[in-house]
């Protein structure tokens, strides 16, 4: 089945199209919910203005005709159409595709403004499965430094926030992204507060004075 | 080119006789070795009690440094690397026109000039052998 | 002169050599002969002592860049500069044979690094051979070091923007390390 024939009503299996209330905030839950599922889903993510974004969750990878340019961050409409095929139904384009990483990233810095996804408790605490391929994904280095707060020790939103001097929203955007990607532990927040966290790298510290002389 | 010199029975037969030749001439040798530029063992002589594969491979990044060394300061290739302690030095030489390195162990008897003269000598006769027999260039 | 030693390690043919140049602001003293095993990896040259670059941070600082031999007959290098090392980007090319096994070696022989310091692994040609994925590094490095989260990248030894972001991670992890065990370093 190509890429055409998605675009039709005549499909295999549940099709849902309808207009997006906020415009990642739904992309973001669509990819989420097809990624929970054991079915394999194709998600058509139609944006205004840009190219369609076909995803493939097998093969856990997606396509954009228009991969130079960036995801528009605030479109006026996103609209989503999924669709449950069978294992071994032909993609809906070339093999491999981009690595689904890339879009999980994108879309879920995007979504939620700043909020938790609503997969999420508003307390909980996190730790890193593995970290984010950063050589693959655009990143900032607060990201990257956010990243690293998390990468043996739970810690909360508002730790990392702390121990990074990042603006909280920026780390609650990182967690829903890393979270989308599954590669997150979570744990409940701790009854009575938990340790204070790490503080991140000095200003005086190698990784700064690399970071100013590299230029990043 | 044979590029697995330390199998190549030629090369074997010839580093050999070269270093037995090496000892008659200079008594006061204790173990040598001829190996490949990249650290494999082709041949040795002496050093019962010596890891001679391992002693190999670091001549061959004792050579490389040498090498490094004169790069670095422009003043031609490492002719030979000297390496003294009480007890004994250690001479190394590439052979010329060929990927191998002659490393010799001598007591601290000798005096450095016979050792290197001798150890000359070794590497000479091996790259006329080797050159002659057509292999490993 | 303070000094900050990362190594880099990892199998023959992984892309160390070509790690450093991407990374150096000098031109890297390299230690090259001519490779007569061209079965374990088809190349014209191998390092047999060590690699080295830099990156001047000021007068008084450098990042001192070390690429160790890959073949186990030069452990004596390793163990050299292993004592040295602050860090250590392990690199594994993912078209080997067995990629997995280079990595559970490597971090054997290095394992020590991620205690006292820290560990990025990077994994070159994932663009010729696309398994084992990062997912399965992540399971490896679990299941052989349980105690260690170490980043995990696809890498291109020849881009420099690439290369920077492995050995930015690397220092935060080298500085989140001593921050874990002395609260008064990250103030």
């Amino acid at each position: 089945m190509g890429v055409a024939e998605l675009a039709d009503a005549a499909l295999l299996g549940r099709v849902d199209a309808r207009e997006a209330q906020s415009p990642w905030d739904d992309t973001a839950q669509a990819l989420h919910a097809m990624l929970c599922e054991p079915e394999r889903t194709w998600l058509k993510i139609d944006i205004d203005d840009a190219a369609s974004v076909f995803v493939d969750s097998r093969l856990r990878a997606f396509e954009r005709p228009d991969a130079a340019q960036p995801l528009p961050e605030a479109p006026r409409t996103v609209r989503l159409q999924s669709t449950i095929v069978p294992f071994d139904a032909h993609p809906p384009f070339a093999p491999p595709g981009e690595s689904l990483d890339i879009l999980l990233w994108t879309v879920g810095l995007l979504a939620f403004d700043g909020r938790p996804a609503p997969w999420l408790g508003a307390a909980d605490r996190y730790r890193l499965r593995r970290w984010p391929n950063f050589t693959l994904l655009a990143h900032s280095i607060d990201q990257m430094r956010l990243t690293a707060q998390i990468g043996s020790r739970l810690h909360s939103v508002d730790e990392m926030a702390a121990a990074t001097g990042v603006e909280r929203a920026a780390a609650q955007a990182l967690i829903n992204a890393l979270s989308l990607m599954g590669i997150l532990h979570s744990a409940p927040a701790v009854a009575g507060g938990a340790a204070a966290p790490v503080a991140s790298s000095p200003a005086t510290g190698l990784f700064a004075r690399l970071r100013r002389r590299l230029g990043l | 080119m044979n590029q697995r010199l330390h199998r190549d029975p030629a090369t074997i037969t010839h580093g050999s006789a070269a270093l037995l030749h090496l000892r008659d001439l200079c008594s006061s040798l204790t173990y040598a070795t001829l190996l490949t530029d990249d650290g494999f063992e082709v041949t040795s002589l002496g050093g019962a009690d010596i890891a001679t594969a391992r002693m190999a491979s670091m001549a061959s990044s004792m050579q490389a440094l040498g090498d490094a060394v004169t790069r670095e300061l422009r003043i031609g290739a490492a002719d030979y690397i000297i390496i003294a302690s009480a007890s004994g030095y250690v001479i190394q030489l590439r052979v010329p026109g060929q990927q191998l390195v002659l490393s010799a162990l001598f007591d601290a008897d000798e005096t450095v000039g016979k050792a290197l003269s001798s150890a000359r000598l070794a590497i000479a006769e091996m790259a006329g052998g080797l050159g002659s027999a057509g292999t490993a260039k | 002169m303070a000094e900050h030693v990362i190594l880099f390690t990892g199998p023959m043919g992984a892309g160390k050599t070509t790690a450093i140049q991407s990374l150096s602001e000098i031109e890297v003293v390299a230690t090259e002969a001519v490779n007569s095993d061209r079965i374990t990896a088809d190349k014209p040259t191998t390092t047999v002592a060590f690699d080295y670059g830099e990156i001047t941070l000021d007068d008084d600082d450098k990042v001192r860049l070390y690429g160790a031999p890959g073949q186990r007959r030069f452990d004596f290098m390793w163990t050299i500069l292993r004592e040295r090392a602050v860090g250590m980007v392990l690199l594994v090319n993912n078209d080997a044979a067995d990629p997995l096994a280079s990595l559970t070696e490597f971090l054997g022989e290095f394992g020590d690094l991620h205690a006292r310091g820290g560990i990025v692994v990077g994994v070159t040609r994932s663009d010729l051979a696309p398994v084992p994925t990062l997912d399965d590094y992540a399971a490896c490095i679990a299941a052989a070091r349980p105690e260690m989260m170490i980043p995990v990248f696809t890498l291109d030894a020849r881009e420099p923007s690439q290369m920077r972001t492995a050995l930015m991670s690397l220092i935060l992890n080298v500085e989140s390390t001593a921050a874990s065990r002395d609260p008064a370093f990250a103030q």
